[in-house]
């Protein structure tokens, strides 16, 4: 995997990496305290949200439906999938959905929620790498034409599920070397079945 | 109709080891680690932005390494001077990497950091400063709309929240 761990410390001078202290930043331009360099700046102060949950005793006798998890805690939603009362700190809304936690921990392990897939083939690279490749083994272009088209298929439709905005050439140079193969390997065959025909004629 | 795109490409950071490309959403920046067969995601929310920061630098690091092949073109040129192909081969050789060193020398990217509490953006653009201004704008403008809103929203909850509760009414006096 290309991903290393890196730990994260915060804002820093993006010229030396010198710690910087955001609260006392206004935006515009800004010059690091210690390598005096310029740069322009926008510091935010990241709201924090604190979800407020309510206890079944304080809840009252019509809304006294306690959480599958925590039991002191009054339920506020079902989830979506398995139905279980879950209170607000179980909810998860992901994708329009209401899930508890052991429904999402196993949807997003079957990647079946999208806006929690964090891996996926690189459909697009495979499909430049093997119409590249597949120029340079040229006589093998009726095996890697099909292999180059179904890659720039795939990720044609990668690229529609993911709504990307970027990628369309790439897709199309693909798909169209995957054609040229396809001609040549064809081309090679016929000019091989035609020299067979020949010998055998003799 | 076509539907706009979800995600849209905003720029690259690539490094000698890693090729990243930088996608926005609506609710986020998407980092795109990209090996041969697989894409790694990071995602950094709007809400969690702390200092989005734009600068301009030059890529010291290919610089140097740059400067050392030009030497050693150079040096190769005037070992090989006494055979003229190789000679006039090595010079080519010389002349293209000193041009692009020169040019390595003389652009300056702007790179726009975001920087949030779990993970940090970068995005590099070359050539082109103005777009890298509107990127930096735009980035700004998102990570205060959606700030914003949340502020807004936890404020009228807290609000909703301590507002005294309305006393029965009185009964009516017969």
């Amino acid at each position: 995997m290309a991903v290393s761990a890196r730990a994260e410390t915060g804002p820093s001078c993006p010229h030396c990496g010198a710690p910087l202290l955001v609260e006392l930043m206004a935006a515009g331009e800004q010059r690091c305290v210690a390598c005096t360099r310029p740069f322009a700046a926008v510091p935010f102060s990241p709201p924090v949200v604190r979800v407020v949950v309510q206890s079944v005793a304080e809840a009252g006798p019509d809304g006294a439906v306690a959480c599958a998890l925590h039991p002191g805690n009054a339920a506020v939603a079902n989830c979506s999938r398995c139905g279980v009362f879950m209170c607000g700190l179980c909810r998860v809304q992901i994708d329009g959905r209401e899930l508890c936690p052991a429904c999402f921990d196993r949807l997003a392990a079957e990647g079946a929620l999208p806006s929690a897939r964090s891996h996926f083939r690189n459909y697009r690279g495979m499909a430049l790498l093997m119409s590249l490749g597949g120029c340079l083994m040229y006589s093998f272009g009726l095996l890697t034409g099909p292999v180059t088209i179904y890659f720039a298929v795939q990720a044609q439709r990668q690229r529609r599920r993911l709504q990307e905005s970027d990628g369309r050439l790439a897709v199309i140079f693909a798909m169209t070397l995957g054609v040229v193969q396809i001609a040549g390997g064809l081309w090679i065959l016929a000019v091989l079945l035609g020299a067979a025909a020949r010998l055998v004629a003799r | 109709m076509t539907e706009p795109a979800r995600r849209v490409f905003l720029g690259r950071d690539a490094s000698w080891a890693e090729r990243v490309r930088v996608y926005r959403t609506d609710e986020a920046l998407e980092v795109a680690y990209i090996s041969t067969f697989d894409v790694s995601l990071r995602r950094l929310f709007f809400d969690e932005v702390q200092l989005v920061t734009l600068h301009r630098a030059r890529g010291s690091r290919t610089l140097w390494l740059l400067i050392a092949l030009s030497a050693l073109c150079a040096l190769g040129t005037l070992i090989s001077w006494s055979t003229p192909v190789l000679g006039n081969g090595f010079l080519t050789v010389t002349v293209i990497v000193l041009a692009w060193t020169l040019g390595t020398a003389l652009i300056q990217s702007s790179i726009i950091t975001a920087y949030g509490g779990r993970a940090r953006v970068r995005i590099r653009f070359l050539y082109r400063p103005g777009r890298a201004r509107r990127v930096y704008d735009d980035l700004c403008r998102r990570v205060g709309e959606v700030q914003g809103r949340i502020a807004a929203a936890a404020a009228a909850a807290v609000a909703s929240a301590s507002r005294p509760e309305e006393p029965f009414p009185e009964p009516p006096v017969s």
